[in-house]
Order: structure tokens, then sequence, then C-alpha cells
């Protein structure tokens, strides 16, 4: 499975000035949030790099290779998830690198320092959106699933800030799990992550068991 | 002996196209041409003996294993070449390499280089600058790397040049010296099988209409020309199909003496072509 990884990266390699177009464009957009900037761009980029990573799947009509070479289906599909961490892995150095010459050229651009607790908070989201993403481009590809695509990804950005003023109080046991001590939430909101992401993998198995090609 | 693939009664629909009840078997040592029209089921046969489409009925067995159960441990001895290139275009061929190889258990690296070297691939150039000859060239360096006991080869020789078909048919032809590895090569340019394959199996509108051997066929057969009024009906148990023009006919006949007694030798009685057989068997009679 980690060759299909490498593969991913080997791919978004020649996407690396992309990479820092994203992060400079992004680092002007999410100015006015500067608790969240780092977070923000983290995921932006990342899941723009697990929409690419899909996309050139599509675009090589990939699957009859894979599926022809004794390779099963749960690592393909597993594949696609592992590359999550590796598109994070390779956002969070780039982000370091334009933050540092914003600072060296003295741009006028404010940047969010890095930090371990944004990682794992950008790699969390960037999974749960990908979570929601992924089933559907194993069971429809990628030309058909980009519009389900193009909601999640400017879903999140745009309306995102926006249900804590639609939804209403939360119930007593999420305000309490909120003054919980911090190792406590980040276990539960880990835990809840990953249930999610394992749904998503199962159900993204099932769907790509039933595709021909 | 015991065949290295075997198809009994598979079939598959599809809204407007079904195939029904294929079957055919293939020993180790030989060459199959698959031929039919553009349309016939090749394609589909094909990708349901990769596990790349699902069967409706019927049972696909390789190398005596089944073809859904033991999926990973038959492609493991199976190459392929499509008639499409599948590699990633924006790699390049020792990248693309770097992730395929190690999938095998059998990868020869040595061996890999060395079909590199012969067809003059380069190895630093991505994919996509590739001609469709090259691009054919390495499918079939990668199938012939992992040691693959069967070839199953989908239209490789289409839209290619007579000098890269030739040189195909010969490396096929050295492959098939190793007496376990065996050849399904399907095609509708039937002149590559008519020099290389040992049996031929031919399929229309989704249905096998014979699976024999080439020599078999090429004797069972024979091509008839004539004038019109060697039509008048004592031909007709023999004939398989034909065409009229307004100087005569020709046509497909089979009991090569029973025929030669009928038109004596007001007829010229040559051997066909897989082309002809193909032809006349597919489309019957032609007026």
């Amino acid at each position: 499975m980690i060759y299909l990884v490498l593969k991913d990266l080997m791919l978004q390699k020649r996407m690396l000035s992309m990479m820092f177009l994203y992060i400079v464009l992004f680092s002007f957009t999410f100015q006015s949030i500067p608790d969240g900037q780092f977070i923000a761009i983290l995921v932006a980029v990342s899941y723009m790099f697990v929409m690419m990573g899909c996309a050139w799947e599509d675009k090589n009509n990939s699957d009859v290779l894979w599926n022809s070479l004794p390779v099963s289906r749960w690592q393909i599909v597993g594949s696609k998830y592992l590359s999550i961490l590796a598109y994070v892995a390779m956002v969070v150095p780039v982000y370091w690198f334009v933050s540092t010459a914003f600072t060296l050229l003295r741009i006028p651009v404010s940047t969010a320092p890095i930090t371990w607790w944004g990682i794992g908070a950008a790699m969390a989201e960037v999974f749960l959106i990908s979570s929601f993403y992924l089933p559907v481009f194993f069971a429809l590809g990628y030309t058909k699933s980009r519009y389900w695509n193009f909601l999640l990804f400017f879903g999140t950005f745009s309306f995102g800030s926006l249900i804590p003023k639609v939804l209403p109080e939360p119930p007593s046991w999420l305000q309490n799990l909120q003054n919980a001590p911090m190792e406590i939430f980040w276990a539960c909101f880990s835990g809840v992550v990953v249930l999610i992401v394992a749904i998503s993998f199962f159900v993204s198995l099932l769907l790509y068991g039933r595709r021909e090609f | 002996m015991k065949p290295i693939l075997e198809l009994r009664g598979v079939s598959k629909k599809f809204p407007e196209f079904s195939l029904d009840e294929v079957s055919f078997s293939l020993e180790p040592g030989y060459i199959m041409g698959f031929i039919g029209a553009n349309g016939a089921g090749k394609s589909t046969t094909i990708k349901l003996i990769m596990n790349l489409l699902h069967l409706d009925g019927g049972e696909i067995k390789v190398f005596g294993l089944d073809s859904r159960q033991d999926e990973l441990e038959i492609k493991q001895r199976v190459g392929f070449v499509y008639d499409e290139n599948h590699f990633y275009e924006e790699l390049t061929i020792k990248e693309m390499t770097m992730v395929v190889a190690p999938f095998y258990k059998n990868w020869d690296q040595q061996c890999y280089q060395s079909f590199v070297h012969r067809f003059e691939l380069p190895e630093k150039k991505k994919i996509k600058t590739f001609s469709r000859g090259m691009k054919m060239k390495y499918s079939l360096a990668v199938a012939l790397a992992h040691d693959a006991e069967l070839l199953i080869m989908d239209e490789p020789t289409s839209g290619l040049d007579p000098i890269v078909r030739s040189e195909l048919l010969e490396i096929l032809s050295e492959v098939i010296q190793d007496e376990r590895k065996s050849v399904l090569f399907s095609s509708h340019i039937t002149s590559d099988l008519d020099r290389i394959a040992d049996y031929i199996t031919l399929i229309h509108n989704g249905q096998i209409l014979f699976s024999e051997p080439k020599d078999q066929l090429l004797e069972n057969y024979i091509l008839i020309k004539g004038g019109h009024d060697l039509l008048d009906g004592r031909l007709q148990p023999y004939l398989v199909g034909m065409r009229e023009n307004q100087f005569g006919f020709e046509g497909l006949v089979t009991n090569k003496e029973q025929v030669q007694a009928v038109v004596g030798g007001k007829a010229i009685l040559e051997t066909p072509t897989l082309e002809d057989i193909m032809l006349f068997c597919t489309r019957g009679k032609v007026v």
C-alpha cells in the first residue's frame, strides 16, 4: 500500500509550485482569522491535494491498471486515506517556508505560527471532509463526484463558521465535554474522528468492490 | 494437460449487449487468437477474465484457480497489455516501474532492464511523450519482467505500424518457446494471428462461434469463387457465407472433396485467410 501512497506523492510533486501559490494566496485570504489561519490553510491546501490525487486517477483511467495488478481493492482504497497524512506532512514545511519568506522579505502579511495542536486539528478536519467525499469518489469516480466535492469543499469554508450561530444550544453532555480537561476532550474528539474515518473506509471499500471498469 | 485458462458458460448482461454462455480453454505453450468484429465481446470477455467486470454466470479458471477467490495469486502470474495506456502519463517509466514492481513477487529487474534496453525506451521521459508503440512496449516489458505464465493482450497491435507489430509478434514467438507460457491475443487484425496463433476463437454478438486449432480451421474451410450459374442450390449445404457481385460470387464452404465434386473445374478453390473465415462466418450470406 505504501507504494500506492508513493505514487500519489510522485504525481503531486509536480504540483509543488502550485502548493506555494495556494499557500501565499490563502495567507492573504485567511488573514482575518488569525487564530484559525494556519489550520484553514493546512486544511484547504491538503484537501485540494486529496482532490487532485483523485483527479489523476480519473484522468489516467488507472482503476483498470490497479485492478489488473496483484493489488487488492482494500489496498487501493486504503492508500487514498493514507495519502491524506502524506499530504498534510507535505504542506506543513511549505507553509513554514512561505511564512518565513514573508517575515524575511517584510511582506505585510501576518501568518500564524505552526503548532502541533494546529497540525492535529487540521489533519482531523481533512480526514473528516475526505471521509464524506471518498466513498462518493470510490462509488462514482472523480468526474461524477466533483459536484459533491465542490459542495463539501466550499460548504466547509463558507458555512462552517455559521453552524454555531444556526444550531441551538449544544446539549448538556457536550457542554460538559467542552469544560472537561483538554486531554479528555481531545481523546473523545479523536475517537469520533477515527470512528467516522473507519466507517467511511468500509463504505468506500464496499462501494468500490461493486464498481466495474 | 490442465488448461491454463478455462471459461465455462460465462455470461454477462448489459442493457444493449450480452455475453452468452462463453466457453473455451487454452492449454500451456500455445497462442490463442481471440477474434471478432468491434463490439463482438472480446474486451468484455477479457475484462471478465481480469475481474474488471463482475460475472453474471459461469466460471473462469486460470491456472486451475478460481478467478474470483484466488484473484491475487492469479494476477501474480498474469501479464497484461491493453489497447489503451493506463499508466500515469505524468510519470516517467522509471517512476512507474518503481511503483508497480514491488507488487510482483517474481519481479526480475535485470530482465526488465534488458527489455527496456531492447525496446529503446527512454527511462527519464514522461509516458505522455511516448508513441503508441512505445507505450505498448512498456506494457510488454512490465508483463514479461515478472515471468508471467499467461499473457492477456487486448488489441495490442491496433494503431501500431507494421514494424512495431512485427517486433511484437517476434517477441511473442520467443515467449512461447517456454512451454509453461500461453498467450491470449485479442485482435481484429487477423493477419497478425495468421502468423503466430495456434488456436483461433471467434466471437460474434457475444457468442463463441468456434474455438479450434488454426491449422484445422484452415483445412476445414475453403474459399470458393465462381459464376452465378453455380448457385443452383447444390452448394447450399456446404456454404458458410458468401457475397455476390455482378461477375459471380465468392464464398466460404466446408467439405472440400464434396464441393469439388459439385463444381468440377468451374470454380476456383483457395485456402482462406483468417480474415475470410471471420468475415463469412459472421456475415453469413450477403448478396
